[in-house]
């Protein structure tokens, strides 16, 4: 086995209990909030003592919690993520009609993200102006502290009801996809932007930097070829992480530009109390956000050789 | 996520607020509205065929199926596509619908109704007398777990087709308030091929003027009109097919995004505007189309299983306490209005000499509350009782819809000032516990129905939730339930009234429920749209409707 291939089957191990984990966390959780679950379903609706008794079956609500948790552990075994109680209709069935959405969403997102936090860092560690840098850099603080709901309302007002290049709400087509991305990116840009200009600050001051200019290298190609591909490697492992965020900020902008996707199907779950749904939102994005952070490692690793 | 209504809400002021330069500069978007309020139209123009007409709603609904959802959302867009036994607009006088006539046993406990010839439903199959059948049996069955309809059959016996344009819906004892839930969109008949078949949940196929042709739980649907639409309720004026081509339902939550949508015309009408959006959207000539809605209002529910609160005088206390029009005139700015009984004032036996009947009245509260021996004070400046205990109150609930958790502050100051200490408990699972179990002391809900038959739901004794009732309060009164159970039994209108009006004067004149504002469908729309009608628990009737070009 080389040691990548190693690499990758420690990562997915690792992934498989983490996922197992979240899993086993959120199972707990949703028994241990106080109220009886049944109640929690039917608050506000009118029913009957045949209903609660149909529900208790269908949740195996008479089974003791270690039945329960086995069963559950069973259906996730075999891909079963059950039915919610509110419609009736299959979780894993309604999680990966909404979910491509939402990967297309936290993707966009992503690669604004990284275009222009990348772009605003070379021009930031490249200005002669050091005003230019300064004025980044206050930016990067203002647009990394804003919150996502606040950047969302201001590009609605700004570029939906004033302008109107985009529409406010929907899924349908690119359009509708640029305010939401660009919300979800906002943070992103300030990040990795203030990592790529650090980075550089960094690299620029090593010895083979020194060498290539020596060689007559121009200073583009100092900059782009040799330089950014060192200051890149933290911005690998950043972006990782952001994506985490991304998810999580999805919820918050889905709700907003009214889009369809798995954060807002997880609010409604919630908000309606349908365990089931719950758990396997919870499920389904902790194996995203696993499988996304192994293919950045694997990344890194390729990258570079030292972390194998 | 609980605190996000707050934030969202600071955040769109503050969005408004850098806005505002932006709106004046760009008058492009500003004129938009404004071309609206200044059209030429006539109101009562010529309708016109054809248009495409975009609504945005406030909640998607969880379940899509009428015959099980209690949700607004379902009842909207069902409206449209589904026709029903009977039509009525004010719960009062019912008119042929699907069916042509109908009879009702002197013991109104058996009701025949003689179906129209010819009604298909847009699946092409035929809507017939075992159709009916299908849909009222599939509404009762436990396994449909039906969270609305199911109560609007009431006491349900079974349907008999006697053939195929005749059947007949017996209930186990009289209830004489079937024609009103017949006439509701939750009671619509749907087409049984397409029920055997659909998943659980699904949206309605029926025989209604418009034919749902996309469906998305998260996102939204399009309904189209249908071209051969002919058996028209008698309550409408068009006939043949409805005026406008292409109604598309977008569900979407965020108010601020709902209120751009429409002022910048991305959509022609929005459900649910904030109150304080209301004054100004009117200034820049959209309509507000806000129709009262009958059944309960939204009710403060004193649970009768709390000691403190069994007292009357405690009761009383509180309703003291509350300055009811100047809590809900602050909040809603005349757009909900308050209530005076425990139904709204749309309802058909709606008890008038109740109106202003009652008022804050501060220092009757402070002389009850020294009646029951609370005459002393603690530090916090609540009142004790002689062994040192504060009188306190419990107040649950999780809604978060038209600012009810403001007004549930409002309540909370009222009563400090004669020295009730209420908490406020706003988590889901207090809620739902509390309510089915009795063990909290105060909950405000509303409950919206066309008949004054919702006072049985929400006061006869057998009606506590854990029956599929509304008695959040708990009470069991011997003279309620003798007033409701007659009610229920007859079909003489001037003796209902007469019940319903002593049931909601005995529930004033003891306090056992505090009523605070009437519910409303509120929508804000483009002074284009027109021949706007409603049905009767106040949902929007599209068949009528055009936009004036």
């Amino acid at each position: 086995m080389t040691p990548l291939v190693r690499y990758i089957a420690v990562k997915l191990i690792w992934g498989v209990v983490v996922v197992l984990g979240t899993a086993t966390l959120a199972f707990i959780v949703l028994r241990v909030v106080p109220g009886d679950p049944i109640q929690l379903i039917l608050a506000g609706g009118q029913t009957t003592p045949q209903v609660v008794d149909e529900i208790t079956r269908q949740l195996h609500l008479n089974d003791s919690l270690g039945q329960q948790y086995l069963l559950y552990l069973e259906g996730l075994l075999h891909g079963n993520l059950g039915v919610s109680i509110v419609n009736g209709q299959s979780v894993s069935h309604q999680i990966t009609a909404v979910l491509p959405t939402t990967l297309v969403l936290v993707g966009a997102a992503t690669v604004i993200g990284v275009v222009l936090g990348v772009l605003g860092g070379l021009v930031a560690s490249w200005s002669p102006w050091p005003i230019v840098n300064r004025l980044l850099t206050s930016l990067y603080t203002v647009l990394a502290s804003l919150p996502g709901f606040w950047a969302a309302l201001l590009l609605l007002t700004l570029f939906s009801f004033n302008l109107g290049w985009f529409p406010a709400a929907g899924t349908n087509g690119w359009g509708s996809l640029v305010l939401p991305a660009l919300t979800l990116a906002l943070p992103v840009i300030a990040i990795i932007g203030q990592l790529v200009r650090d980075g550089m600050c960094e690299v620029m001051l090593e010895p083979y930097i020194f060498a290539a200019r020596a060689k007559g290298v121009s200073e583009l190609s100092v900059r782009t070829k040799h330089a950014l591909r060192n200051a890149l490697t933290p911005v690998l492992t950043a972006t990782g992480i952001t994506i985490g965020s991304l998810i999580t900020g999805a919820v918050v902008v889905e709700q907003i530009f009214a889009r369809q996707g798995a954060g807002q199907l997880a609010v409604n779950a919630i908000n309606h109390r349908d365990f089931p749904m719950v758990e396997g939102i919870v499920v389904v994005v902790a194996v995203a956000f696993v499988l996304l952070n192994i293919l950045v490692e694997i990344l890194h690793a390729l990258l570079d050789p030292r972390v194998r | 996520m609980f605190g996000y209504t707050r934030k969202l809400r600071l955040a769109a002021v503050g969005a408004l607020l850098i806005a505002l330069p932006l709106a004046a500069c760009t008058s492009k978007s500003a004129s938009v509205g404004a071309s609206g309020a200044s059209s030429s139209t006539p109101e009562q123009g010529t309708p016109v065929r054809g248009g495409t007409y975009t609504y945005d709603m406030q909640i998607a609904p969880q379940c899509s199926d009428p015959e099980v959802s209690p949700q607004f959302a379902v009842q909207q867009y069902s409206r449209p596509v589904l026709d029903s036994l009977v039509a009525s607009s004010d719960g009062k006088t019912f008119k042929p619908w699907l069916a042509t006539s109908w009879t009702i046993s002197p013991d109104a406990k058996s009701y025949t109704f003689h179906l129209r010839a010819g009604v298909t439903f847009s699946d092409g199959t035929t809507l017939d007398a075992s159709a009916v059948k299908y849909n009222f049996d599939r509404i009762y069955a436990p396994a449909t777990k039906s969270q609305y309809a199911k109560t609007l059959l009431g006491p349900y016996a079974d349907t008999k087709v006697i053939d195929a344009r005749t059947v007949q819906v017996d209930f186990t004892t009289p209830f004489n308030a079937f024609l009103a839930s017949a006439a509701t969109a939750n009671l619509g008949i749907q087409s049984p091929t397409y029920l055997a078949t659909a998943a659980p949940c699904s949206y309605p196929v029926g025989s209604g003027a418009y034919v749902i042709k996309s469906f998305n739980a998260q996102q939204g649907l399009t309904m189209t009109a249908r071209p051969d639409y002919k058996w028209d309720p008698a309550t409408a004026k068009n006939t043949g097919a409805a005026y406008i081509s292409t109604i598309t339902m977008n569900f979407v939550p965020s108010d601020t995004t709902r209120v751009g949508s429409l002022t910048s015309g991305q959509v022609q009408s929005i459900e649910a505007p904030p109150a304080n959006e209301v004054a100004s959207l009117r200034k820049q000539g959209f309509q507000i189309i806000n129709e009262p809605q009958p059944g309960g209002v939204y009710d403060l529910y004193i649970s009768q299983t709390i000691p403190l609160w069994q007292n009357e005088k405690a009761r009383l206390a509180l309703r003291d306490a509350l300055d009811v029009p100047g809590m809900i005139d602050a909040l809603y700015d005349g757009v909900y209005r308050p209530a005076y009984s425990p139904i709204a004032a749309t309802t058909p036996g709606y008890l008038k000499s109740l109106d202003g009947s009652w008022k804050q009245n501060i220092a009757q509260a402070n002389t009850y509350l020294d009646e029951l021996g609370y005459t002393g004070h603690n530090s916090a400046g609540f009142r004790t009782n002689a062994s040192g205990q504060e009188l306190d109150a419990l107040l649950v609930g999780a809604d978060t819809r038209e600012h009810r958790q403001d007004l549930q502050l409002l309540i909370k100051q009222a009563a400090a000032k004669v020295g009730i200490n209420i908490t406020i408990k706003t988590d889901a699972s207090t809620s739902a516990t509390t309510l089915t179990n009795g063990a909290f002391g105060l909950t405000a809900s509303a409950h919206v129905g066309g008949t004054p038959d919702i006072l049985r739901l929400l006061f006869d004794s057998q009606a506590v939730p854990l029956n599929g009732g509304l008695n959040y309060g708990h009470v069991s009164d011997p003279h309620l339930d003798q007033w409701l159970d007659q009610a229920t039994a007859t079909l003489d209108t001037a003796t209902q009234d007469k019940l319903y009006g002593e049931v909601q004067q005995y529930v004033t004149d003891h306090a056992l429920a505090i009523p605070l504002y009437q519910e409303e469908t509120l929508n804000a729309a483009t002074s284009k749209l027109k021949g706007i009608t409603y049905d009767s628990v106040g949902y929007v009737l599209y068949y009528d409707a055009w936009l004036a070009p």
